[in-house]
């Protein structure tokens, strides 16, 4: 199997299968538990802020998020596959969190559009926080849903994600070698890929960025400032308009 | 008013009218911006309109109309990748074909205006 050629659709029957026994069977407390929290202490939340969980699955994240957001703040899941989105329902139910919206949606489709279109977001209104884990592995067009995601994160929000991969320097321990046909086993019963390195995104997009590393240095949790700066290829036309026009007006006062 | 060499057929080929075509150039750019982000339909018109007759440009006028849309036209910073990428329908804008993306055909349309700063400093310098 490759998992980097995966569709949504095979992504969605695998997990659809996985859902059932999927909170025992991805060795959270062994692999992803410590480097979770993490992920999420830098998240830096208040009471009252508005998250995003991207690719929230059964919603493992929801509880230290609710936590900290307290009954004033609002936590929005949204997963591509109806099953996990059933389990996390479940959760939130059992919980009486009631501050808790979930939606079935392909992440790199996001925008604060098609989240006003479903509810999620009010008019003009974006996340404070949002956080991906062990998601841009395993979805198929996963720099989009990055883009996606930081899309829908008011400037000075904050981004985070957990996942999965290969570490740097793989000969540098024992532990590292030996854990790596583990590792393997594990991206394809999840359909990750796990070269991807996706918290290199946030090291790249993010403002600040954090990077600490888990698990035999295989669980990376890494966070980071949503920018206030301006996007580069945007930035590069309004420098050209800017220069033509104040040209122009320097020419015309002449 | 100075004549704006190889302008001719703008107005009446002065500078003034070239500046006032290129100013409202840029307002039709920020306005299809605006309308293509927004997801709005109906693109502006990409014709010419009466701007380009000399008597109707007032220097003032044409530096704050130019000022404006160099405001409007910051909108553009705030574009991520995936609107750049995004494929407008084709409608009367120039350079709208329904092929080009929102990122090309706003370097076409500032490579074209380009052409008109470069008339007027011609004409000017």
């Amino acid at each position: 199997m490759r998992p980097a050629q995966q569709t949504n659709a095979a992504v969605r029957e695998r997990y659809g299968r996985l859902a059932r026994i999927y909170d025992w069977a991805n060795l959270e407390r062994l692999l992803y538990s410590r480097a979770r929290a993490r992920a999420i202490d830098l998240l830096e939340l208040r009471p009252g802020a508005k998250v995003l969980d991207v690719a929230c699955g059964t919603g493992v994240n929801f509880a230290p998020i609710e936590k900290r957001i307290g009954p004033s703040g609002c936590l929005v899941g949204v997963d591509l596959t109806p099953q996990m989105l059933g389990r996390a329902r479940a959760r939130a139910t059992r919980h009486d969190w009631h501050n808790v919206r979930l939606y079935q949606s392909d992440a790199s489709q996001l925008s604060t559009q098609r989240l006003e279109a479903l509810g999620a977001l009010g008019p003009g209104e974006q996340f404070d926080a949002a956080l991906c884990t062990l998601g841009l592995s395993v979805i198929p067009d996963w720099e989009r849903a990055w883009r996606a995601t930081l899309s829908v994160v008011r400037m000075g929000g904050r981004v985070a994600v957990m996942d999965a991969g290969h570490p740097d320097t793989p000969g540098a321990s024992g532990k590292v070698v030996a854990a790596r046909p583990f590792a393997r086993v594990l991206s394809s019963v999840f359909a990750a890929t796990s070269s991807r390195r996706p918290w290199e995104l946030v090291a790249r997009d993010a403002d600040s960025p954090v990077l600490e590393r888990f698990t035999w240095g295989y669980v990376v949790a890494a966070a980071g400032q949503v920018r206030s700066s301006t996007p580069a290829r945007g930035a590069a036309l309004v420098a050209t308009a800017t220069e033509q026009i104040s040209e122009l007006i320097g020419l015309l006062s002449t | 008013m100075l004549p704006c060499p190889g302008r001719g057929k703008l107005g009446d080929g002065t500078v003034g009218a070239t500046a006032a075509h290129t100013a409202g150039n840029y307002d039709r750019i920020a306005a299809f911006l605006t309308a293509t982000v927004d997801g709005h339909r109906g693109h502006p018109s990409g014709g010419h309109d009466r701007e380009h007759r000399i008597e109707n440009v007032e220097l003032d006028d044409l530096v704050e109309r130019l000022s404006a849309a160099r405001d409007a036209l910051a909108l553009l910073a705030e574009l991520i990748d995936e609107q750049l990428d995004l494929v407008p329908a084709a409608s009367e804008m120039k350079f709208c074909d329904g092929r080009r993306t929102l990122e090309q055909i706003l370097s076409s349309l500032l490579k074209h205006q380009r052409h008109q700063v470069d008339a007027v400093k011609a004409a000017v310098g």
